[in-house]
């Protein structure tokens, strides 16, 4: 209780500068200007979240996009075994402070969480939803146009990675095919 | 809850919230055109109070002479009714009769002198009543529009984590559907509202300005609204001993402004936005009148699409797309 006032009340602009600072370190935010991400640091969310918290959860319905301001977070997808239905959590990768996530939920109508994310540490993050979007884009149609853009390119940019994952799984399932028939 | 209990309190926040509604969207577009946000805010309550001062200003000599004339009226339609009652009693007698057995024309006279007499003698405490919501209502929709996404930034840090997107989502729907219920509500006032007074004005009906502005307020209310609206200028023409054919001239652009209510800003604009089964709207519309009376009957159709969109909403959230 004690340092929440401290903190919201007797020290509001050292956490404000952070959070400005974590804002416009952000690629997605990169090319806003000083009085755009002002206007943004009034409309994003600042949410906390205990170890071993979830953030989100696989299958959910998600609406928002964070930015990692303090700590780690942990991606997992759900494996279910085709044969006894029993479902594992596979460990896919670890974020650090400045990564972004969620970002998908911003772009798809009826978002449904992908993977799992989980504190691995305490966490600090920073919040944008698809209605602030919404709201940004009505007020300040500009910042929302750039938004938008860095938001395209970063999943132009999953998108091509998939590309040549799939592309690099393809050869490799071809080249275990070839061994498999010429050890047969 | 205090907001129900404090006298004018509820109506205040209800219309700043209306009041809020409807000019977001403009406030929106000059934030969009480069201007200031509370500056924006700031011409926009400057430009309506002024509209409202001319307006009043103007329509003052006009409403008080209507007030004045009505007040005069008034005993001779209140007999004028207990007449008519009188005689259809008497056309009805042998109904009459068996289903009442008191004097329902002697009834109706007593109950609308005492409406009549408490309806001047109360007015200054309406004005004063009115005066305190006219005053209140804007002071509280100035702050929504500028200090709107603040005051939901600080109610969301309040949810838990668990919540946190469920609730914004939530928000962004209601909030959605709200702006524009109420924005086609005003609009379909504003059409009644407008058809009724170039009717009554074109045959010369008295009181055609009071009228019409009774029946853009009685529209807000759901199925009978209508219906109450076309009750006083249907009894002065009958006191009056219009003909049948005059008859048809009062109540046709009521049915003007009825069927463009009906057959397309229902359909085009209402439809879209509150999406609710006749049943629930009835039922829905019973239980306000029943708990809230008037006003009741006014918010139950966006309270209860509130309630639906909400528990769509959890109901997505939290069963069908949890593994």
């Amino acid at each position: 209780m004690v340092n929440y006032l401290w903190d919201n009340i007797f020290n509001p602009d050292a956490k404000e500068k952070q959070h400005v600072k974590k804002l416009r370190d952000c690629f997605l935010f990169s090319s806003l200007t000083t009085k755009e991400i002002l206007f943004l640091k009034d409309i994003v969310h600042i949410r906390k979240f205990n170890i071993a918290e979830n953030i989100f959860k696989q299958g959910e319905m998600g609406v928002a996009l964070y930015i990692l301001a303090k700590g780690n977070v942990d991606i997992f997808v759900e494996d279910i075994d085709l044969i006894t239905k029993e479902s594992k959590e596979i460990f896919v990768t670890r974020l650090k402070q400045g990564d972004f996530f969620g970002e998908i939920a911003l772009a798809e109508k009826d978002n449904v969480r992908t993977a799992t994310a989980k504190a691995s540490t305490e966490v600090q993050l920073i919040g944008l939803s698809k209605p602030d979007l919404l709201e940004i884009t009505e007020r300040s149609p500009s910042m929302g146009v750039k938004i938008l853009l860095q938001l395209g390119e970063v999943l132009g940019k999953r998108l091509k990675q998939t590309g040549y994952k799939i592309e690099e799984l393809r050869k490799e399932m071809k080249t275990l095919s070839k061994h498999q028939k010429s050890e047969s | 809850m205090l907001i129900l209990k404090v006298d004018n309190l509820l109506l205040s926040s209800l219309l700043a919230f209306v009041i809020s509604y409807l000019l977001g969207p403009l406030v929106n577009y000059m934030e969009r055109r480069g201007l200031n946000r509370v500056a924006s805010i700031m011409f926009l309550f400057s430009a309506m109070s002024l509209t409202i001062f001319i307006g009043l200003s103007s329509l003052y000599p006009l409403i008080s002479s209507q007030l004045s004339s009505l007040k005069s009226d008034l005993p001779k339609y209140i007999t004028g009714t207990t007449q008519l009652i009188k005689d259809t009693e008497a056309n009805f007698s042998f109904l009459t009769a068996i289903l009442l057995n008191f004097d329902l024309s002697e009834y109706v006279e007593s109950l609308m002198t005492t409406w009549a007499s408490s309806l001047f003698e109360d007015f200054p405490k309406y004005i004063s009543k009115s005066l305190t919501t006219a005053m209140l209502a804007p002071f509280l929709a100035f702050f929504l529009l500028k200090d709107g996404q603040r005051i939901l930034k600080s109610i969301f840090s309040l949810v838990p984590n668990r919540f946190f997107e469920l609730s914004i989502n939530l928000q962004h729907q209601i909030n959605d559907q709200m702006g524009g219920f109420i924005r086609a509500r005003m609009l379909e006032a504003t059409i009644v509202g407008f058809v009724v007074w170039a009717g009554l004005w074109l045959i010369h009906f008295p009181y055609a300005p009071l009228l019409a502005t009774f029946a853009a307020l009685t529209n807000l209310i759901p199925y009978i609204g209508p219906l109450i609206g076309m009750v006083p200028p249907l009894i002065i023409a009958l006191i009056n001993g219009t003909p049948f054919i005059g008859l048809f001239l009062v109540l046709l652009p009521y049915a003007i402004a009825q069927i463009i209510d009906m057959f397309v800003i229902i359909p085009l604009v209402v439809a879209k936005i509150v999406d609710l089964h006749p049943v629930t709207v009835i039922i829905s519309f019973i239980i306000g009148a029943q708990v809230m009376g008037v006003l009741g009957m006014i918010i139950s159709i966006p309270v209860t699409s509130i309630l639906k969109v909400t528990t769509t909403t959890v109901y997505k959230h939290l069963i069908e797309f949890t593994p």
